[in-house]
């Protein structure tokens, strides 16, 4: 349905855009307005909440990165991992920053 | 009478800190209550300009701290409003003229007199904010919808929490939105900016060109009927003063749905 919905509306903006008239481009653009991810106001909150969390924690860059690496090393000593879905985010909550770690186990070394 | 003391900041220059503070003064004293406007950005003194007051201006800030006058002979009494006075920021100086000891007692003395005491904060983070937010037990963070303001307002909202034993409460005021760039998705939003930030809104203020108008009068919106940034000035005075005032409708200028789905239609331009 969604799906459905965002094709109808780039087609039809398509349209408008060749007989002309920015302004209709827009209000189909709203009428038919889905999650526009490229936006500039969404590009912008994201900057912000990945920003901030660095900002808040007075957190120089690369600094996690590190400590990833080594959370990685330590949970390799007792657990076989899939390193390529183990995930690691920043989230913030209220004016709190998670650092949240996935970890996907395949088996126990011991 | 113990008046309560309200410092109006935002770490970035230029977001509408200045505005924002002669607004809710005038707004303020239009509901009768007794309001004085405190200028501490000392050395860049901007406020008396907002007020129309700049003709008025004998003694100052740092004469009153530094004891060359009484604070009554300061104080600047508004054109309209017998109730609204202002203190002016001196011109010739600089932050270090007064310390934190001192802005809290003048805020103490002010305090007696006038049940709002509003505080008027420079930019930045520096001495002259540490001062400003002295003698205040609550602030209005104002920030407009841009990243860098965003994040000067997070900051600043970090240095409140850090002394909460002194500041109360702070709440955010969002200035110079622009709804029509808004529904484009070209700017933040105010729940946009709320998210990211967590904190509490006091009001929200849509970009305006009667505020130049205005500033080029000497005449604050909030005291005329006719503009929405004054409105959005009266409602945030009036949730100061404890009432529940709903965010007034953005949208107007650019109609509501269904008149955007007429014009859509029917392009004649009227």
């Amino acid at each position: 349905m969604v799906v459905g919905s965002a094709d109808w509306s780039s087609s039809l903006t398509r349209c408008e855009f060749k007989s002309g008239g920015a302004e209709k481009v827009q209000v189909l653009n709203w009428l038919f307005r889905t999650a526009d991810t490229d936006s500039s106001r969404v590009k912008a909150k994201d900057r912000m909440r990945n920003m901030l969390v660095y900002d808040r924690l007075e957190l120089p860059a690369g600094r996690i990165e590190i400590l990833e690496e080594e959370l990685l090393a330590v949970v390799s000593r007792y657990f076989e991992l899939d390193k390529e879905t183990t995930r690691f985010d920043l989230q913030q909550y209220d004016r709190r920053a998670a650092l949240i770690a996935n970890f996907r186990l395949v088996r126990s070394k011991c | 009478m113990s008046g309560r003391v309200i410092v109006i900041t935002s770490g970035k220059g230029g977001v509408g800190k200045t505005t924002a503070s002669a607004n809710i003064g005038v707004a303020l004293a239009n509901t009768g209550a007794s309001v004085a406007l405190v200028d501490m950005d000392i050395g860049l003194r901007n406020l008396d300009i907002l007020m129309g007051l700049e003709n008025r201006v004998v003694y100052n800030l740092v004469d009153v701290v530094e004891e060359r006058c009484k604070l009554r002979q300061a104080l600047v009494r508004d054109k309209r409003l017998p109730n609204l006075s202002l203190l002016p920021a001196a011109q010739t100086r600089d932050k270090t003229a007064v310390n934190s000891e001192q802005m809290k007692k003048l805020c103490q003395e002010l305090k007696t007199t006038f049940e709002y005491v509003i505080i008027d904060s420079p930019a930045g983070i520096e001495s002259g904010f540490q001062n400003a937010i002295a003698g205040a037990e609550e602030a209005v963070v104002i920030t407009t919808p841009e990243m860098s303001a965003v994040r000067d307002a997070d900051r600043i909202i970090g240095l409140l929490e850090a002394r909460k034993d002194e500041i109360e409460h702070y709440r955010l005021v969002i200035n110079r939105i622009r709804p029509s760039m808004v529904n484009n998705s070209d700017m933040m939003g105010v729940e946009d900016v709320l998210e990211i930030l967590s904190v509490k809104l006091l009001g929200v203020v849509p970009e305006d060109e009667e505020i130049i108008i205005s500033t080029n009068k000497g005449e604050p919106v909030s005291g005329t009927d006719n503009t929405r940034s004054g409105l959005a000035f009266r409602n945030i005075a009036r949730r100061l003063r404890g009432e529940d005032v709903p965010l007034m409708e953005l949208d107007i200028q650019n109609g509501s749905w269904f008149s955007r789905l007429v014009k859509f239609f029917n392009p004649v331009r009227v």
